[in-house]
């Protein structure tokens, strides 16, 4: 198992140098094929021009946490549907991801990037359960959306899904 | 709560992502989100339209024809998501207003039409829908025993007399706590059919004939000796046959019943109260046709066509692997 005490040098967009346990670093698909495609090239730096050094010591804390679990499959689609039938959030995650908001859509995006896939649902099931229950306008207000349609296209749009309202 | 800045999360990937988790039950909040932006809409369109649930009057206007031309092609645009389809609305009106909304309707991607009404639907019903949407799996949630066993029945008629069927379809019933749940597959030699709609001369090709009898007690009988006596001779010798009913539950009254029927019957039948008594008073009456028969003497016959014949139980047919 010396092979898992290996370390990975992360550089984040601010410039800042993590070095990783390689099992935490392999958590995201993204730098586990990077490392495949560099090699052993000892001592160098993987650049990740769209993470910050605030995400990024974030998302490695839940790396750690998960390090020993098993990887999901690569783009298994049988994965994706076991996935997305429950919304809910483990307790360890459920905790790790209160934070606030612009935070979370910034590990939102990251774990998308890094390829980060069980984190990226955890993200993604916290943002669906804030639009729970929100009309069209509440939505718009948590987003920071400007509404693109004029009052006749959004009322065409209410009676079309009728069918779907309570 | 909200943000001052724009929020670099509405890359289109990540948006879907997020709404596919309003997914199941919250339908109403991917049609506020719809409503949202362009955007949302266009992530949340899909995932609302792959499931349509149709409860009332009200949600059948989603397929009305629209009267415009942009109208039109706007519907179809939507309707191509589905691929899930619930009906809650057991009327035969509204099955009714439904297929003939239906006719218009060139799905492509439907995949399962699941019937939740708790009622059984019309055979005309069933049959159409088989034949204009072609889905590839039908589910039938009654929460009824006596009602999910008459779907069966017209479910396998419309069946077996679709035309254009996709290869396989499955069945599955789902009944609530109760729950026999077996699926049943169609493929074409051997097909499950129901005697009284099949045209005899057909059934030389069947390799399995399942006889599946009403719980409806009354006339439990008389049925068995009309279909045996119509379907049985024509039946080749190596064919299996199942049948299935409720031996167990109405033997007790069995003679009483026998009684009861016989005056519908033939009077030169012999009132039969087991099912070795009946069977042999069917064969006995009505030879096999002379194709199948072979030559063989009528005991030999019988002997050979018992030995292919299985008595199971509703609910042991339904919890047959």
């Amino acid at each position: 198992m010396s092979d898992n005490k290996q370390k990975v040098i992360l550089q984040t967009s601010d410039d800042e140098q993590f070095t990783v346990e390689k099992i935490v670093a392999e958590r995201s698909a993204m730098i586990k094929s990077m490392m495949e495609d560099l090699g052993e090239q000892e001592g160098q730096a993987i650049p990740l021009p769209n993470v910050s050094s605030s995400v990024l010591t974030k998302i490695l804390e839940y790396c750690d946490h998960h390090k020993n679990e098993p990887l999901p499959a690569a783009d298994s689609s049988d994965a994706d549907d076991s996935r997305r039938k429950t919304s809910e959030i483990g307790e360890w995650d459920a905790r790790w991801i209160q934070v606030d908001q612009e935070m979370l859509f910034e590990i939102i995006l990251a774990a998308n990037y890094l390829d980060i896939k069980p984190l990226l649902d955890v993200g993604c099931k916290t943002v669906a359960n804030m639009i729970k229950g929100k009309t069209p306008e509440e939505i718009r207000k948590l987003f920071n959306i400007t509404n693109d349609f004029t009052p006749e296209e959004e009322e065409q749009i209410r009676k079309e899904n009728e069918w779907a309202e309570e | 709560m909200s943000l001052n800045t724009p929020i670099p999360i509405l890359l289109p990937e990540v948006l879907s992502h997020i709404l596919m988790f309003l997914d199941t039950s919250h339908r109403s909040d991917l049609a506020s989100c719809a409503r949202v932006s362009t955007q949302f809409n266009h992530a949340a369109t899909p995932i609302l339209y792959s499931h349509v649930v149709l409860r009332s009057d009200q949600d059948l206007g989603m397929l009305l024809p629209q009267p415009s031309v942009q109208g039109g092609k706007r519907r179809k645009d939507l309707l191509k998501h589905v691929h899930f389809i619930t009906i809650a609305d057991g009327r035969d009106r509204y099955f009714w207003n439904l297929i003939n909304l239906c006719e218009g309707w060139k799905s492509t991607g439907l995949n399962t039409i699941r019937i939740a009404c708790g009622l059984h639907p019309p055979p005309y019903a069933l049959s159409s829908m088989v034949n204009i949407l072609k889905p590839a799996q039908i589910i039938i949630e009654t929460g009824v025993e006596e009602v999910s066993t008459r779907l069966h029945f017209t479910l396998h008629r419309s069946l077996v007399f679709s035309s254009n069927l996709k290869e396989r379809v499955t069945v599955i019933f789902e009944m609530g706590i109760e729950t026999y749940s077996k699926p049943l597959e169609l493929t074409s030699p051997q097909a499950f059919v129901y005697p009284r709609d099949f045209s005899l001369p057909k059934l030389h090709q069947v390799k399995k004939l399942v006889w599946i009898f009403p719980p409806g007690r009354e006339n439990l009988y008389e049925a068995m000796y009309t279909y045996l006596i119509k379907t049985s001779t024509y039946l080749p010798l190596d064919a299996e046959m199942i049948l299935v009913h409720r031996f167990e539950e109405i033997d007790e009254h069995a003679d009483e019943k026998a009684m009861g029927c016989q005056e519908d019957l033939d009077s030169s039948l012999p009132k039969s109260t087991t099912r070795e008594e009946l069977l042999d008073a069917v064969f006995h009456r009505t030879p096999p046709i002379d194709e199948i028969y072979r030559g063989m003497s009528s005991g030999d016959y019988i002997e050979k066509r018992m030995d292919k014949i299985r008595f199971i139980s509703t609910e042991k047919y339904y919890r047959r692997e």
